[in-house]
């Protein structure tokens, strides 16, 4: 899985910090799904793609190997 | 700032203390003492760890550094936690030990070790300023609360449940093998020196098993209704 977090984020002019006030979650989990260290469960993925004002699927791309 | 001068003060006249008897106490109480100063070390580098971190947060950064400086932060009041946990964990040691060896001798050796051991634990709960660096949106329970465990843990998010399941099962791993390494070394002891450790060996042999039963279970699927 890709994000788009990072490029988002500067998109909108939010550092991991402010990202994570807005999405009401810990900068700790903003920076594990930047480094793609942990998939993000529904409810953060919709909390952080909410921030952003973006459907789920602009915000985390599935490859189609991922999803077959 | 006020409780970390109290600690350097305890630590001076523990240096005092240490040099001043050396030559005239048990190795064993100069042991003690060694490892009371090294308690009260921790506890003065955790309480700086403090300072710096509640110092940081009232800090004013740019938005481009500010990510950086709350990862400073927050690794700052992890080594503050880290150095507690040591200062506890020592004390604990330092406090059954001396209570074995020497509270007919030395009481006021032991006395201050329980002293520590308390401070240490006393310091483990965070302040505010504290946790709201590590973890801002985090708010604690209500004390009263009969789900008090699982409120609190509902607090954190499922990326920090995340990295804590990724260190408590790392945890788990080391804890199991280090019990196993430590029953056999036990019995070896035991044959070796004729100081039987029997009572030892069967603690661990308990422990393991609650530990390996309790982890099972807990991997259980619930019945369906």
């Amino acid at each position: 899985m890709k994000t788009r977090l990072k490029e988002l984020r500067a998109r909108d002019g939010l550092n991991q910090t402010e990202l994570a006030k807005r999405a009401r979650i810990s900068r700790q989990t903003v920076s594990l799904i930047e480094r793609n260290e942990y998939m993000p469960s529904l409810l953060i993925a919709v909390k952080i793609a909410n921030v952003f004002q973006e459907p789920i699927n602009n915000v985390f791309i599935f490859s189609e190997e991922e999803l077959s | 700032m006020k409780m970390l001068i109290v600690y350097i003060a305890f630590l001076l006249f523990g240096l005092y203390e240490l040099f001043a008897s050396f030559n005239h106490q048990l190795f064993e109480a100069n042991l003690l003492m060694i490892s009371n100063l090294v308690v009260i070390i921790c506890l003065i580098f955790a309480r700086f760890n403090v300072h710096k971190a509640e110092q940081g947060s009232l800090m004013k950064v740019h938005m481009d550094i500010e990510d950086i400086h709350q990862v400073t932060l927050e690794r700052i009041a992890y080594n503050a936690a880290t150095y507690i946990q040591i200062a506890l964990s020592l004390s604990f040691t330092a406090t059954l030990v001396g209570f074995l060896l020497l509270r007919d001798t030395q009481p006021v050796i032991v006395l201050w070790s329980g002293i520590l051991l308390l401070i240490s634990f006393v310091s483990l709960f965070p302040s505010e300023k504290i946790v709201s660096i590590t973890n801002p949106n985090f708010k604690f329970p209500d004390p009263q609360s009969k789900n008090y465990e699982q409120e609190y843990f509902n607090q954190f998010d499922d990326g920090e449940k995340y990295v804590m399941l990724k260190g408590l099962y790392g945890l788990y791993s080391l804890v199991t093998l280090c019990l196993v390494l430590l029953a056999f070394a036990l019995m070896f002891y035991s044959i070796f020196t004729d100081n039987s450790q029997l009572v030892s060996i069967i603690g661990i042999g308990i422990l393991l098993l609650l530990i390996q039963v309790r982890y099972t279970s807990s991997l259980k699927p619930s019945k369906l209704e």
